[in-house]
């Protein structure tokens, strides 16, 4: 190998022992002239860039302020402006300096989410539990207001008189009272009324309130209430107006919910619901509450979650395995074949091969359904079968391989079309005067060297696969059923599918908190896997040198 | 239910639901009512300065005293209603499109983050989970509720309380080619035979077409019905008691074994998906479709009728039948005032008319619904709904469809014993339920 | 920057000769007796001809899908089932229907956003990736790591807690939150380090520093050279990234329906989704025309940056 073409990493696998000496060197490096060109042009810039980001910050310090953020969004804000004062006038961390930006981004929309997903897992959101407490307390006093039987029902017409509000009400017989809340409901025949063609205008000092002022009073209109014997009427809607009675009240003094009309009272569990002091009834709806580990623990120990929980663990690698496998040895296969100038329409056909990475993915997965059904595809059709390729255990897994093959070769046709323009020609000119052949040249350098490059996009890919949801949902959904499994599972089922139907199916609703926890332990799974095949990669990048 | 598209929904829909654990116990985070200018803010991205900063003010909420959320269907007739009712009160009203299948996950997003409409359009069977999350109101149905079909006032009322006010009913009948079948099946056996007979002689490449590809248990559940089988049982007064599955009942294990029968002798193909149905019914290539009234438009080509799904060896066919209604948000800005739009603009024949028009499925105000009776189409799935039984809105109703799904593939594909199939299903449920 | 890092032949098409072409050369010189015919064409078959054997299936496999949805397109029975390949008769109706929605506009705005994040993510990756090849620090390795295994985490369940953050960001500046363009973008670029920032930093790694020091005695300083040297040497990589980002912007479908809520600020993506969703059967169609014209800029993208994915420039480099 030329000296040249040697790869200049040579810490790669000593990260901790070369800590700033690059940085050293690059300063020491540096021409007397280059500092005094960098400090004017370089400099300039620097103090622009800085200053708008100042001014950046100021101002949605000011907003935020403004519109009363809370206090740690405020801080942060803050600690954020000042840190990239320091990073970017000072001298020190050149590298801070090129990471930063790329970073912040990463913090905010990618790590913030991936904490807060982590919390959701933790608690026992799911249908039921997903208020607060505060909305909750309310929809449980909302809940319990009713229409009395046989109430009776008015029409309903808002009056003012100033800060004063009142109804003009008319019952089912036609006849008409002015609704006081005080004074209750008084005949109209007894009051002074000004009408105006039929048309009751002025009561008493009240008038009718236009429906704008009426919408603009909307808050007292709704809390108004007019005493009568029977008890309270109410509006319903702006045009009608009923009896109506709340019978549960929340104690915020005890934190205890009464119901007026039984006596009972509920009490607030742990388990984010008000329950009756007898346990026997508990109140809807809940509000979310943290549980700890309880997510967790009935991922390992519900029965219905590992009922089938090996076969898909199995069959989630090996679909990840293969899908990682085919698409690098399809992609790199074509990448290689194409990567010949004798070719002629070279530039048409790297472009047919991404077509299948350029067209929506749930649009083409529905396709590969159509073409793959048993009666009716155009898949036997053209053939001349009847391949159950979705019907049966075998042929489904099948299936979904191929498609994803077909999904994910593209990337890896690219990846490996760029890598391979890395790999430079002197190496194959050595390695071609010792005489190696086109399987020698391959297996002894072309596939070194680029797996070397896309070791991390394998192991990314394998990740993704892992989880990938999409394919096996569109195609799929998982299918053909398994005979006799504890809970509905699939022969194509990966763990995210498999796990995504219990949490979303199960238990009378949906559990979001489950599915987070199924979330975390999957990528725990992956992440172990990826850290694992690093420590693989870091002796191949050994070899490099 | 056209499975397809709620697989596809799927993806942001958990995505959506999740997120409305919001973290909005802190009182700070009120929503910002007045935008003041946005130019500074250009700075940070300076690339997209092409971003129409009007619509970047739309947060999820509409900026109106009251917010629908309907889909693509009933936006444009509910718009001029809005309009209409917003001059009357001198209130802004937005109608906001939203895809129906969305409409209930959205809800119970931006309803407690305090982004949700007022009203939104739905149906009944997502009452379980919405109660039970507590983010829709109860509606006030007293003035019109005589006025209204007795089966959808009964469906949109949830533990005795009334959430919606109904405006359609679906449920699904038999679609019929006239040219092929002129006469209506005096009886399942009937029905089978014509169905078999068209396909022996090449007339049809499929006599019967029935959504089977992913197996479909709404649009089985007429066979089920027919032999005594039944999802959840029902007390006295209609309410649907989950501790009382009936998947594994000895009607619905006849049922299994109809299935299994129909497959076997070619009547069904297990290979027809909905949009295949469609396709071979509207194309000619098949006799007898059975699906619901969403349909109508898409059969155009052949000329059909639909009528109620025969007899099936003396037992009537019940099917779903479903229920679509306005729902009041429980974080409606302004409850009164949707209470209102409701009652007095939603429960009128004009109304009720134009949606049906729209949504082509009966009307389910009395008045609305007799006007258009004289379409045979609708007289059809009428004369099947009379029949028919509200499907369950009760939240465990989630835990069946992907069991009792699976236990149809099996037995489609021959690969257990319509009897353990059931069973089995109905031993998963519980297992879920619990 | 002096010219001398740059490829001093004369013509970049001569430097792009491939690898494999280069092994070619060799042969042909060491095996100079002539041969018959038949063995010409036998040795023609192994070194070129199987290629194009290869290439056949590829194609078959690659486009076969592809090509029902460009049948689906020009058909006018707008149907997935019982299509047939060649649609008779073709006809443009689905087009005329796609366009009666803000079919344009959520185009362009696929555009701004696809565009913006290409170039944003491609850049913070580059600026990542030169600090992970060239210097050495402290926690290198382990950041290394920690971008890739953050995106491993299965996206459709973080996206909850993005939607929340959306919500809160748009309550103080709507300009970025929810149901923003800008947002959507923001996102995009919160994935830029990742991946490929590995990719770009193996690619950097062959670069050789030789290249960068003589800059630097040159009195370059270290701006200078990752501007002027680092980035025009690394144009395959960059291209691809670029190529990359620019698809999953276009393609990405669950964050783009979570967020985005206002059909005038609908992406490609949200907008055909629900256009589709609203009317399967009947919408099938123009369904597939929009897929068509979405995938348009992506193959406009390509055959725009192929040169710099399948060039030799940087061996040019090496060379000089």
């Amino acid at each position: 190998m030329s000296t040249t073409t040697s790869p200049p990493d040579t810490e790669l696998h000593g990260s901790a022992s070369g800590g700033t000496g690059v940085d050293a060197r690059l300063r020491t490096g540096e021409h007397p002239l280059s500092r005094v060109a960098d400090s004017l042009s370089g400099l300039l810039v620097k103090l622009v860039l800085v200053a708008a980001f100042n001014a950046l910050g100021i101002f949605m310090l000011v907003r935020m302020a403004s519109l009363d953020a809370p206090w740690y969004g405020l801080v942060m804000t803050l600690v954020t402006t000042i840190a990239l004062n320091v990073i970017y006038l000072g001298k020190r961390n050149l590298p801070l300096k090129y990471l930063i930006p790329g970073t912040l981004f990463l913090l905010v929309f990618q790590a913030w989410p991936f904490v807060y997903t982590f919390f959701i897992a933790f608690t026992n959101y799911s249908t039921g539990q997903i208020l607060t407490q505060d909305q909750a307390i309310e929809r449980i006093e909302q809940l319990s207001v009713t229409t009395l039987p046989d109430a009776p029902r008015f029409d309903a017409v808002p009056f003012a008189d100033g800060d004063d509000l009142a109804l003009l009400l008319s019952d089912q017989q036609g006849q008409e009272f002015l609704g006081v809340p005080d004074d209750g409901l008084v005949p109209l025949q007894e009051l002074e009324v000004v009408r105006d063609a039929d048309q009751v205008v002025e009561v008493e000092g009240y008038e009718r309130l236009s429906l704008g002022a009426a919408q603009d009073r909307i808050d007292e209109l709704t809390e108004m209430r007019v005493p009568i014997e029977a008890g309270e009427v109410q509006l319903v809607s702006l045009t009608t107006a009923t009896l109506r009675e709340q019978t549960r009240f929340y104690d915020p003094e005890t934190d205890r919910l009464i119901d007026e009309a039984t006596g009972t009272t509920y009490v607030a569990s742990e388990r984010g619901r008000f329950v009756s002091e007898d346990g026997t009834e508990t109140l809807t709806p809940g509000w979310r509450v943290v549980v700890g580990w309880e997510n967790f623990a009935e991922v390992f120990t519900n029965e219905a979650i590992r009922g089938p929980f090996g076969r898909v663990l199995v069959w989630t690698y090996a679909f990840a395995f293969l899908s990682t496998f085919l698409t690098f040895a399809v992609g790199l296969g074509i990448a290689i074949t194409l990567n010949d100038a004798r070719v002629k329409g070279r530039k048409f056909y790297r472009l047919a091969m991404i077509i299948p990475y350029a067209l929506p993915t749930f649009m083409t997965a529905l396709i590969w359904r159509g073409m793959m059904n048993r009666s009716f595809g155009v898949l036997n059709d053209m053939l001349g079968v009847a391949v159950p390729w979705l019907n049966d255990p075998n042929w489904a897994r099948f299936s979904v391989v191929l498609v994803n093959l077909w999904f994910g070769f593209p990337y890896m046709f690219l990846i490996c079309t760029a890598a391979l323009q890395s790999i430079p020609d002197d190496v194959y000119e050595a390695a071609s005067i010792d005489g190696a052949g086109g399987w020698q040249r391959f297996h002894g350098i072309t596939l070194p060297l680029l797996l070397i490059a896309t070791a991390p996009v394998l192991v990314a890919t394998f990740a993704f696969n892992f989880n990938n949801f999409n394919v096996v949902y569109l195609l799929t959904g998982g299918n053909p059923p398994i005979v006799g499994a504890a809970t509905p599972a699939g022969h194509t089922d990966i763990l995210i599918s498999y796990t995504y139907r219990i949490a979303f199916e199960s238990g009378g609703g949906q559990n979001f908190g489950l599915g987070a926890t199924v979330a975390i332990l999957t990528f725990v799974l992956v992440a172990v896997m990826a850290v694992l095949s690093f420590r693989w990669i870091r002796p191949l990048e050994e070899i490099n040198e | 239910m056209r499975t397809w598209r709620s697989w596809l929904a799927v993806l942001p829909a958990a995505a959506l639901v999740l997120t409305a654990c919001d973290p909005g116990d802190d009182p700070a985070e009120e929503p910002v009512t007045e935008e003041p200018d946005l130019d500074e803010e250009a700075e940070e991205e300076p690339d997209d300065a092409e971003v129409d900063e009007e619509a970047a003010d739309d947060v999820v909420r509409a900026d109106a005293d009251l917010v629908i959320w309907a889909d693509d269907l009933r936006t444009p007739v509910l718009e001029p209603f809005g309009d209409e009712f917003g001059d009357q009160n001198e209130v802004n009203v937005t109608v906001q499109e939203v895809p129906f299948d969305d409409i209930r996950d959205r809800l119970i997003t931006a309803g407690p983050a305090g982004e949700g409409p007022d009203i939104i359009i739905g149906a009944h069977d997502w009452l379980g989970e919405l109660v039970a999350n507590g983010v829709i109101a109860t509606v006030d149905l007293a003035g019109v509720e005589g006025e209204l079909e007795d089966i959808a006032v009964e469906a949109f009322t949830f533990e005795g309380q009334t959430y919606g006010l109904p405006y359609a009913t679906e449920n699904v009948a038999l679609y019929r080619n006239t040219d092929l079948v002129p006469e209506v099946p005096g009886s399942w056996d009937e029905l089978e035979e014509t169905a078999t007979a068209l396909q022996d002689d090449d007339e049809v490449q499929q006599g019967l077409v029935w959504p089977t590809e992913p197996a479909d248990p709404y649009h089985n559940y007429p066979v089920v019905t027919a032999y005594g089988g039944y999802v959840f049982g029902q007390t006295d007064d209609g309410t649907y008691d989950p501790s009382d599955l009936g998947i594994d009942s000895d009607g619905a294990i006849e049922a299994a074994q109809k299935f299994d029968e129909l497959i076997t002798t070619g009547v069904l193909s297990p290979d027809i998906s909905y949009d295949l149905m469609v396709d071979l019914f509207s194309g000619g290539d098949a006799a007898f479709a059975v699906t619901g009234p969403w349909a109508l438009g898409d059969m155009e080509g052949v000329p059909f009728e639909v009528t109620p799904i025969p007899d099936i060896e003396g037992g009537t066919p019940e099917p779903f039948v479903g229920v679509q209604g306005f729902m009041i948000s429980a974080f409606a800005e302004n409850e009164l005032l949707a209470q209102t739009f409701l009652t007095d603009f939603m429960a009128t024949e004009e109304a009720q008319i134009e949606l049906f028009e729209a949504g082509t499925r009966p009307p389910a105000l009395t008045a609305a619904l007799e006007q258009v009776a004289d379409d045979p189409n609708f007289e059809g799935f009428a004369e099947a709904a009379a029949d028919g039984v509200p499907m369950p809105a009760i939240p465990e109703m989630a835990s069946v469809w992907d069991a009792w799904t699976n236990a149809y593939e099996l037995i489609y594909e021959g690969a257990q014993e319509p009897e353990e199939a059931f069973s089995d299903a109905a031993d998963q449920i519980r297992t879920l339920i619990d | 920057m002096s010219d001398a890092t740059r490829d001093p032949r004369p013509s970049a098409g001569a430097a792009s000769m491939s690898a494999g072409a280069a092994l070619a050369d060799a042969d042909t010189h060491r095996s100079a007796p002539p041969r018959p015919a038949l063995q010409r064409a036998m040795r023609w078959f192994r070194q070129v001809g199987w290629r194009y054997l290869v290439v056949a299936v590829a194609l078959f496999f690659a486009l076969f899908p592809a090509v029902w949805v460009a049948s689906a397109a020009f058909n006018p029975t707008g149907s997935i089932a019982g299509q047939q390949l060649i649609p008779d008769p073709v006809s443009t109706v689905n087009f005329d229907v796609l366009f009666a929605t803000p079919f344009w506009r959520w185009f362009a705005n696929s555009m701004i956003v696809a565009g913006v994040t290409a170039i944003g993510s491609t850049f913070l990756c580059a600026l990542a990736a030169y600090v992970y090849s060239r210097m050495r620090f402290t926690g290198r390795r382990v950041s290394m790591l920690g971008l890739l295994i953050l995106q491993m985490l299965p996206q459709f369940l973080a996206i909850i807690a993005l939607y929340l953050l959306m919500i809160s960001i748009a309550r103080y500046f709507p300009t970025i939150g929810l149901n923003s363009l800008a947002g959507l973008i923001a996102i995009y670029l919160g994935g830029a380090l990742g991946l490929n920032t590995w990719l770009m930093k193996g690619f950097f790694d062959t670069v050789p520093r030789d290249l960068d020091e003589s800059a630097k005695v040159d009195g370059a300083s270290h701006v200078q050279v990752f501007f002027t040297m680092v980035l025009p040497l690394a144009a395959p990589i960059l291209a691809v990234v670029t190529l990359l980002s620019f698809i999953v912007a276009i393609n990405d479908f669950i964050v783009q329906s979570v967020l985005l809520t206002d059909e005038q600020q609908f992406t490609l993506a949200v907008g055909l989704f629900r256009f589709i969703a609203e009317d399967y059967g009947a919408r099938w169609g123009p369904f597939a025309a929009g897929a068509l014209l979405a995938g348009a800029p992506i193959v406009v993208l390509f055959l725009f940056l192929q040169r710099y994915i399948a060039s030799g420039l940087i061996q040019g480099a090496v060379k000089g």
